[in-house]
This record gives C-alpha cells, sequence and structure tokens, in this order.
C-alpha cells in the first residue's frame, strides 16, 4: 500500500477547502457583482395624453410683409381668422386621453435673418387662452416668449382647446429682410414642471 | 358605352381628389404618448431597458422621435434614434412600444482592503443618487415656415416625467480573490510536489 504524503495531503485539503469558501462566498446574499437586475417600479397607474396642432398652426407663425416702421403688435396672420373672429392657431387634447395637459411654450431664438440681423424676441409676444372670441385671447395679457419653457395653457382638459394670439414689434431700424425662428409647445400631464 | 365609364370613373375620381385638396389643409397631425411608470429603482451599475408607447388619434400620419432631457442621457446607454411612424388613427389602446435602455453607473464607494478594488464591502450609507428628467416624444416633420415671408416654425411634442433611483446594493467583503489566489498556490505546489516525486522515482 503507497504511504499518503501528508504534505500533498494538506494541498489538496487548502485547495478544495478554499474552493468551499469560493462557493459559500459567491452563493449567498454576500456577494456584491450583480449584472442584470429586474426593474421594480412604485407607480402602476398607466397615464396618457394626446396633442395636436390647429392646420394654421402647423404652417407657422407668420406675420406677413411688414411695409411701414416702426410696426408695433402686428396680429399674426392667422389670429382672427377662424369663425366668429376667433384665433385659428390652437392646440387640441385628444379625447383618447386621461389627463388634463399644461402646455409649455419656448421659442429657440430671437427672429434671425440670413444676413444675421435680429428682431429680439421680447418683441414677439402671445396671449393664450381656453376660449377664443373677437377679443379673447387678450392682447393685454401679452407676454414674451423666451428661451426657457415657461407654462401656457393650464390644465386643458380632455377634449379641450388652448387657443393663443401672437403679435410682432418691428423697431424703426430694423434691416430689411426674411425674420425667422422656431417656437416650440410641450404637453405636459397637468401639475409638472416643464 | 366603355368610353361614357371612364368619364365617369374620371369625374369620381377628380371630385374625389379635389375634396381631398380641400379637406387636407384643416387636418393636422398629432402626438401622443402613454406610460406607466414614473420612477424605477435600478441597482448601480446595472442595465435596464424601459418602454413608452406613443400613439397618434389623429387622422394625418405621424413621425416621432424620442428624447430623453439631458439628466437622464448621463446614464443612457441605448435609445431608438430613428423616427418612429405612427399611423393616423392609432389609439392609446393600440399605441406603439418605444424602448431605451440605460446602464446606471457605479457611484456608491466601496470599501477596499486592496487596490481599492479587491476584498471590498459596501454599507450603502450615502445618500440615494436620483436622475429627474423627462422622456419627450416630439413629432418630426417639417420645420419651415410655410408662406415665404418670414415668421416662427412650430414644433410639438408631449412628455411624461421619469426619475430612476440608484439602489447602492450592501454586501459584506468579498473575500473570493483570496481564495482563488490561495488555491492555486496550493495547486502549483501540489504539481511541483508531484513532479519531484515522479523525477526521484526515474
Amino acid at each position: 500500500m503507497k504511504k499518503i504524503n501528508f504534505y500533498n495531503f494538506v494541498l489538496v485539503f487548502v485547495i478544495i477547502f478554499c474552493l468551499i469558501l469560493l462557493i459559500l462566498q459567491n452563493a449567498g446574499v454576500i456577494s456584491g457583482n450583480i449584472i442584470e437586475f429586474p426593474v421594480s417600479s412604485n407607480v402602476s397607474i398607466n397615464k396618457y395624453l394626446a396633442v395636436s396642432f390647429s392646420a394654421n398652426l402647423s404652417d407657422g407663425i407668420l406675420f406677413g410683409d411688414v411695409v411701414v416702421l416702426p410696426a408695433i403688435k402686428i396680429n399674426a396672420s392667422h389670429n382672427y381668422d377662424g369663425g366668429d373672429n376667433f384665433t385659428s392657431i390652437y392646440i387640441t387634447v385628444s379625447e383618447d386621453g386621461n389627463t388634463a395637459v399644461d402646455f409649455c411654450t419656448r421659442a429657440d431664438d430671437a427672429l434671425r435673418s440670413i444676413a444675421n440681423d435680429t428682431i429680439e424676441l421680447g418683441n414677439e409676444t402671445y396671449a393664450n387662452s381656453s376660449l377664443s372670441n373677437l377679443t379673447i385671447p387678450d392682447l393685454a395679457n401679452n407676454l414674451s416668449l423666451t428661451t426657457s419653457y415657461v407654462k401656457t395653457g393650464n390644465a386643458v382638459g380632455v377634449g379641450g382647446i388652448n387657443y393663443y394670439r401672437f403679435w410682432l414689434d418691428v423697431p424703426a431700424a430694423q434691416p430689411s429682410g426674411n425674420y425667422n425662428n422656431s417656437i416650440s409647445f410641450k404637453g405636459v400631464q397637468t401639475g409638472v414642471s416643464c | 358605352m366603355m368610353k361614357k365609364k371612364v368619364i365617369k370613373s374620371l369625374k369620381i375620381f377628380s371630385l374625389a381628389f379635389a375634396l381631398m385638396l380641400i379637406i387636407l389643409p384643416f387636418v393636422s397631425a398629432g402626438v401622443g404618448i402613454s406610460w406607466d411608470k414614473e420612477t424605477s429603482l435600478i441597482p448601480e451599475n446595472t442595465k435596464t431597458c424601459l418602454t413608452y408607447k406613443v400613439y397618434n388619434p389623429w387622422p394625418e400620419d405621424s413621425y416621432v422621435q424620442i428624447e430623453l432631457s439631458e439628466e437622464l442621457m448621463q446614464i443612457v446607454s441605448y435609445i431608438e434614434s430613428e423616427a418612429k411612424f405612427v399611423p393616423k388613427q392609432t389609439s392609446s389602446e393600440n399605441a406603439i412600444p418605444v424602448e431605451f435602455c440605460f446602464k446606471t453607473p457605479k457611484i456608491y464607494k466601496e470599501d477596499c482592503l486592496l487596490f481599492n478594488k479587491i476584498i471590498c464591502r459596501q454599507d450603502c450609507t450615502e445618500e440615494m443618487k436620483i436622475y429627474e428628467g423627462e422622456v419627450e416624444v416630439l413629432e418630426v416633420g417639417e420645420q419651415d415656415v410655410k408662406g415665404g415671408a418670414g415668421g416662427s416654425a412650430t414644433a410639438i411634442s408631449v412628455s411624461a416625467p421619469l426619475r430612476i433611483k440608484v439602489q447602492c446594493v450592501a454586501h459584506a467583503r468579498n473575500y473570493s480573490v483570496v481564495y482563488i489566489l490561495i488555491a492555486l498556490i496550493a495547486l502549483v505546489l501540489l504539481i511541483i510536489n508531484l513532479l519531484k516525486k515522479r523525477k526521484q522515482k526515474k
């Protein structure tokens, strides 16, 4: 019978012992190397909302040709061309929704020409309302556009409409040219910040 | 007889086409978003995907693009960047899923014995890191001002709030590397010993 080498026996024991410890270490909760994990959520309520521009708003906000300067509070082309003088610049909240909507509005930049002349944003103003007639949205409530989102329409209900009117001031010394910028409208769930 | 039929068909087609031209300017595409979670708790150093749904209950087809706010973009690893076609009259019930994936960063400090990486433990005493932002669905299409004479182009979007809470996973010190190292040393010594014995026998 072969004599067992004590030294080898100890080495084999050490290897097996280490492997057992390794398994124990990683089999339980002790390990911290997690790679994939299911997402846990604390909200399970489904919310949905949809909005749409009126045809004239999706075409852009137009101010036409300005021939006399300075020009103060020029009306956007569609400010009064809806039926009964209401504005045809509006956003509709779909009936296929389950939450009221706040609207946020911003411009990307001042109105700028190809020659890089600008009409400052403070000159482009708007007013909004949940109803429209000859006087509403009212020029008296006009506010200047800004480059960061500002709440405009508030709590427009499912199936509701948010009406807008836009005006533009053009200073006396404004160089001639076509001036453009881009205005974004964002619908968010009522109460959520822009 | 045949000629009369063709003329009649042409008349109907012309009438339909004219009607379409009259109706189309009053119809505008829109965009909708549907979501069922506003907060997600995700362990650090973990990849996970979230699905939002887009729909278009309006009578015109639209293309939409999904965007995440700046803070969420710090941790996003995948987002469908191409514009998605949403057919007209797509109701919220038939909303189209859009997926994006996050990989939460490893942000919580570990207490390590070696090289700041080995034999570590995690106590989770730091404050929970939260990435807060919004998922925005933009209608993409023509951005030019129609009508020539300058003005403002318009864009429409809808958004839903999203908070990603990065979870710290507490764990005890992990000695795996030490066990592997000792086992390897023992294995090497064992092999050397066996080889020596074999040589002695020869």
